[in-house]
């Protein structure tokens, strides 16, 4: 029991909770509206999008690679999809739009995760190739022209929701899409706690060659990894679509290394191996609720991305600075015993 | 006389042949990027040659890729250690606009000169600081070269926006202009700044101690902290010399602009990374040669001049720019692996020829 508690206070996930919850209680100390359950469902909002990534991401991280094409790859699939159903006039169900931005998705991170595979190449530099070349030549090909009358399946989801409440000032609500949102926490659960490909997942982001010796497709996985950040950012790509009922080719473009810095502020550890669902959701929550509500807070919109950075730049620092203390605790044992074995050998 | 060389002393031996193998292997990847650069201005040139071979595309090309080249220089210097430095263009905006501060306080004072020159010391001074600062974090912290200079991007950039509102700042002394914008006879100054520099960075990353220590790390930080390197102070040396160079690419980009805004050349912070590794930086340490870097700036520069004169999109240029890189990483991972076949071969030759 002691042991159990010692062990949840010690780890990186409680640290992170605490900043949500110190977060909270003074954005609500400074301004009570803050606690009303309209924040609540609009940050849920919010997070929709930006939260399939850092679970996609996260999956990537902790395989030992650094994806930085998924918002290229969101926004073209989510633009060649639109323009496409706009064309066509379409009216059938909306599953089809969704359908074929995961699946133009999906193959854009095939592309990624061949080339990372077979070539054995830094992924954070491979795909900071491919996300030029995936944005470009689509919005190329297509023209930059946006979509601002969605078809109407479209336009019907975007005012769907799941659940309503008609309040005294306002009316709020959370969209459906939440609900992919936890879908996708779900299936990145399933496949890293309870598959084979999860603790491969892991084994190839702490150690390629031993994962390899044991036994793990090293190739296959990474393939896998890369196409399953392409489909969630097909997902996600659609989605944000759908939010904005407007499909813009510049979107979302730019909000990668924010999307990264939620997930590792989350605990998933930048070098690999390591990594939980828990802590993306806490990452997730605390990068939402600093983008969204420091207004309320009282800090000047100009002042954002200075608490962002500070953010980023504390709390990861604060669990490199406790790794890096661990990890040089090893070689200075190592030193004492060599310097006792060095006196013993001078006495005698 | 080439036997005499391989059977000499022998602990000499291994890395004399190292030593030249290595010599060949870097240059098989400059004269590589050579031919590229010169199939690309060969390319651009033949697609629309009344426009592209003036003097006067000469110079604008030569006023416009000096900052970028700079702070592509800067990312190299951290990759060299296995590191990136994300945050080249959060100093260079940031250095400038409180040089921009200082400039337009001290101008009425002590002239137009005397500021800029302050101007110029302030920005530098700014680089060194946020260059520590990234160099501290990732040294004594043990932040991860790629999230402290993410956070840190962030921050520079949030005091950039915060003390400028996010507009610009304006009222620069002309005579800053002229480091941007002044020639010499023909000759750019920002192109004369840039050789110079340069030529600087030749000495201290190729020719020094220090320089090796750098690539030294960058093979292989365990080794060279066994080798009795200080591989902490290497660290925050490399990247305060990449915040300098950042502060010295914004000075040029802020003094064309003739004011200071937080977010200008928005795209650099890539574009930077690109050239870096198209130039031949191999982004897991060890490996990449000033020389390449200005050698890919320069093939960028030709690329986009001739993009711009034939009106080509902007998104196409997006698309160019990706492929390039991807396409970068495939030659330069074949190139490598021939080179290694022939380092093998080579090593064996000269291991059999040195038994007999």
């Amino acid at each position: 029991m002691k042991t159990a508690l010692t062990k949840a206070v010690r780890s990186n996930e409680f640290y992170v909770a605490l900043a949500v919850v110190i977060l909270c209680l003074i954005i609500g100390m400074r301004n009570p509206a803050f606690f009303t359950i309209h924040t609540a469902f609009n940050l849920t909002r919010a997070a929709v999008v930006p939260g399939i990534m850092v679970f996609a991401v996260m999956l990537g991280i902790i395989a030992g690679g650094i994806d930085v094409s998924f918002p290229a790859i969101a926004v073209s699939s989510m633009f060649l999809t639109s323009r496409f159903f706009e064309s066509i006039e379409f009216t059938g169900p909306v599953i089809l739009p969704i359908l074929m931005s995961i699946a133009i998705g999906t193959a854009l991170g095939l592309f990624n995760g061949v080339i990372i595979a077979f070539f054995k190449l830094p992924a954070f530099i491979v795909t900071l190739g491919t996300a030029h070349l995936f944005h470009g030549v689509f919005v190329w090909l297509i023209g930059a022209r946006p979509v601002h009358r969605l078809p109407p399946p479209m336009e019907d989801m975007s005012r769907a929701e799941l659940i309503r409440i008609t309040g005294e000032v306002h009316v709020s609500s959370v969209p459906v899409t939440v609900l992919f949102l936890l879908g996708i926490i779900a299936v990145v659960y399933f496949i890293l706690n309870y598959t084979m490909l999860g603790r491969g997942i892991y084994a190839i982001g702490g150690d390629r060659v031993s994962a390899e010796r044991a036994g793990f497709s090293v190739k296959g996985i990474t393939i896998f990894v890369y196409a399953f950040i392409g489909f969630a950012s097909g997902l996600a790509g659609i989605l944000h679509t759908i939010h904005s009922r407007l499909s813009i080719p510049t979107d979302l473009i730019g909000s990668e290394l924010l999307i990264i810095a939620a997930a590792v502020l989350g605990g998933t550890h930048i070098g690999g191996g390591r990594g939980t669902v828990l802590g993306s959701i806490l990452g997730l929550a605390l990068i939402t609720i600093a983008r969204n509500n420091l207004v309320m807070m009282g800090v000047p919109s100009t002042a954002q991305t200075l608490v962002v950075g500070v953010i980023i730049v504390i709390g990861t620092g604060i669990s490199a600075y406790q790794a890096m203390k661990k990890a040089n605790k090893l070689p200075r044992i190592l030193e004492k015993t060599a310097d006792a074995g060095g006196g013993t050998v001078a006495k005698g | 006389m080439q036997k005499d060389k391989l059977l000499g002393r022998d602990g000499k031996l291994a890395m004399m042949t190292d030593g030249k193998l290595n010599g060949l292997l870097a240059d098989s990847n400059l004269v590589r990027l050579a031919l590229i650069m010169v199939g690309a201005f060969t390319l651009m040139a033949v697609l629309n040659p009344q426009l592209y071979l003036t003097v006067r595309n000469f110079q604008s090309m030569a006023f416009q890729f000096p900052e970028i080249g700079l702070m592509s220089i800067a990312v190299m210097i951290a990759m060299l250690m296995g590191g990136i430095n994300l945050s080249v263009l959060g100093i260079a905006n940031l250095s400038t606009i409180i040089a921009a501060y200082v400039m337009i306080a001290t101008e009425p004072h002590i002239g137009g000169w005397g500021a800029t020159f302050l101007g110029i010391a302030t920005a530098l001074a700014i680089g060194v600081v946020c260059g520590a600062l990234n160099g501290a974090l990732i040294a004594w912290v043990g932040i991860p070269a790629i999230l402290a200079t993410l956070g840190t991007m962030e921050i520079f950039t949030g005091i950039a926006v915060y003390i400028t509102g996010g507009s610009a700042v304006f009222g620069l002394p002309a005579q800053f202009a002229y480091i941007g914008s002044g020639r010499i006879g023909p000759v750019p100054m920002p192109l004369i700044v840039f050789a110079g520099i340069v030529a600087l960075c030749i000495i201290v990353l190729q020719r020094k101690k220090f320089g090796l220590e750098v690539y030294l790390m960058g093979t292989n930080q365990k080794a060279a902290t066994f080798t009795g390197i200080l591989t902490e102070r290497v660290i925050i040396k490399a990247h305060i010399m990449s915040g300098v160079l950042a502060a010295m690419g914004g000075i040029i980009m802020s003094s064309r602009a003739v004011s200071a805004k937080a977010d200008y050349g928005s795209s650099y912070t890539i574009m930077a990374i690109l050239v870096a590794v198209l130039g031949g930086t191999n982004p897991f340490g060890g490996f990449g040669k000033v020389m390449g870097v200005v050698m890919s700036i320069m093939t960028i520069q030709f690329l986009a001049s001739g993009f711009n004169i034939l009106r080509v999109d902007a998104y196409f240029r997006t698309f160019i720019w990706g492929a390039l890189l991807v396409a970068m990483l495939l030659i330069n991972y074949y190139g490598n692996k021939i080179s290694e076949k022939k380092q093998i071969k080579a090593t064996r030759a000269a291991s059999s020829d040195a038994s007999a």
